[in-house]
């Protein structure tokens, strides 16, 4: 009889591992993992069947042939469609919500415990949130204390259980340093995994918070100090920020700040935003799948992703871009954006735009006057541009492969050369317009 | 005793299966896309097949001085 091969409990193991690793530590960003290492499972395999050949061999005994049975090509073939996938999804960013999480929480009942506490300061304060799981909703007072309400949800199988973890979990304001540490020691219960607190704090408007956890939402409104939030996985609103906002988290599914006068800098995985009436600067660095939104922002706007660089001076107007749209209007250059593959639409712009993208359309609408100093290319897509009537301009648009239309008229000349062609003009002492595509139309219009 | 054929027959599947497991790794790490790097596939299995032809006992295929 033939020896049965090593790979089928070896692929046992893995499995039980990988789901394990993702029941006990959900902040780690095993999808990404996966879909970055999946290749080695197959050299694995691949050395692992060699070794099993080589040893059969040294041993004279019957060789299969082809050296893989037809369950394991189809398994194979399986893995790279599977591992390809989860690369293509994580590469556009799509991430895929935590399953581990309700496993656990199926088992037992839930029992409730409420508890509040609260402290008096005095001064400015710096107060740190070390809440593990549960949601943080904080407000700010004119009164000179903190207060905190926690509701606190324990999962077990008996009441015994449950009060035992709530014993081990006290709710404490404690002192430390120059700081006031606000803990629900969640991790000094034994079953750490089974305990959430939902904490509604009321505080002095000067505070300056730091929210530390692995799991829920921050809610923070009418604070004068800054605000440095960082969690595995959270919902993160502010509101009304007198300081300056600091943002890092590994998941998200939202980060909206509305009206903050300092900067805003945001950090980590997630998946929309919404900035709105912000004093400072706004500064994104990360991987964020969703719908961003960027309103009123009186400061420069750094955007930086796997895919996407966006710098703009102001934003007077409104950016809105997702996966596979950027649009933006009424913004204050000098404008640069470096992306994948977007359609852009730009309305009112100044300055200076450049512009690059590997696929998709660009459509462009400088709109006021002088017009703006334009460079952008597209590898594959149609480019449409906008022109004011009386603008004064040196334009050069160019496709290697596509139509060049012409609807401004004089003093813009067409020409076909190949397979593409190009539009040229100039009229008066104007900045120069330069459009390129390598694949598709171009096209000038009079506004 | 084992034929180099026969092990050559038997190692086909594990090294073409390591060939395209360091491909995909390619892909994902460094800038040479599997679309860029596949005909790597047919040269190992060109060479897997000449090599396997070069030991095959009887008379030699056509061409084999």
């Amino acid at each position: 009889m033939r020896r049965r091969s090593l790979t089928g409990p070896l692929i046992l193991i893995l499995l039980g591992v990988l789901f394990l690793t993702r029941n006990l530590w959900q902040e780690i960003p095993l999808f990404q993992w996966i879909s970055m290492y999946w290749p080695f499972i197959l050299i694995a395999w691949g050395v692992l069947r060699l070794i099993e050949v080589l040893i059969e061999a040294s041993q004279s005994k019957p060789l299969p042939s082809g050296g893989l049975s037809g369950g394991e090509v189809a398994l194979i073939i399986l893995l790279c469609v599977v591992g390809s996938g989860m690369h293509a999804a994580d590469r556009h960013g799509v991430h895929f919500p935590p399953f581990g999480n309700t496993s656990l929480e199926m088992f037992g009942e839930q029992y409730d415990y409420r508890t509040s506490a609260e402290k008096p300061v005095k001064g400015k304060v710096h107060v740190v949130f070390e809440n593990l799981r549960g949601n943080v909703r904080i407000s700010g007072s004119d009164e000179p204390v903190i207060k905190v309400d926690e509701h606190k949800m324990v999962r077990a199988f008996n009441k015994p259980d449950a009060d035992q973890a709530d014993g081990q979990t006290p709710l404490e304001i404690v002192l430390d340093g120059d700081r006031i540490v606000v803990r629900t020691n969640q991790e000094k219960a034994s079953h750490a995994r089974r305990i959430s607190s939902d904490l509604e704090v009321t505080l002095p408007r000067i505070a300056a918070i730091e929210g530390r956890g692995s799991y829920g939402d921050y809610d923070v409104n009418d604070v004068a100090g800054s605000v440095d939030i960082s969690s595995g996985n959270a919902g993160v609103r502010l509101t009304n920020i007198g300081g300056s906002a600091k943002v890092d988290l590994q998941r998200s599914d939202m980060v909206r700040a509305v009206d903050v006068k300092g900067n805003v800098d945001i950090e980590g995985r997630g998946s929309d935003i919404e900035l709105e009436n912000i004093a400072g600067q706004v500064t994104v660095n990360g991987s964020f799948s969703g719908t961003l939104q960027f309103k009123n922002l009186a400061k420069p706007l750094h955007l930086e992703s796997r895919n996407t660089d966006l710098r703009v001076e102001k934003v007077p107007g409104t950016i809105t871009m997702d996966l596979g749209d950027f649009t933006g209007t009424n913004l204050i250059g000098p404008v640069r954006l470096v992306t994948r593959s977007k359609d852009i639409h730009l309305e009112d712009f100044t300055q200076s735009l450049e512009l690059e993208t590997e696929r998709g359309d660009i459509d462009l609408k400088p709109g006021k006057l002088p017009v703006p100093k334009i460079d952008a290319r597209s590898r594959s897509g149609n480019i449409d541009i906008e022109l004011p009537e009386s603008a004064k301009f040196e334009l050069k648009a160019t496709t290697t492969r596509g139509e060049a239309h012409n609807e401004y008229g004089a003093p813009i000349q067409t020409a076909t050369e190949g397979q593409g062609g190009t539009l040229k003009g100039k009229t008066g002492d104007g900045p120069v317009i330069t459009i390129t595509t390598d694949r598709g139309a171009v096209t000038v219009k009079k506004s | 005793m084992i034929s180099g054929n026969e092990l050559i027959r038997a190692v086909r599947g594990p090294i073409i299966l390591i060939t395209i497991g360091t491909l995909f790794a390619l892909d994902h790490m460094t800038p040479y896309g599997f679309q860029q790097t596949w005909p790597v596939i047919l040269i190992v299995v060109g060479l897997l097949t000449l090599a396997g032809r070069a030991t095959r006992s009887g008379p030699p295929a056509g061409g084999v001085a």
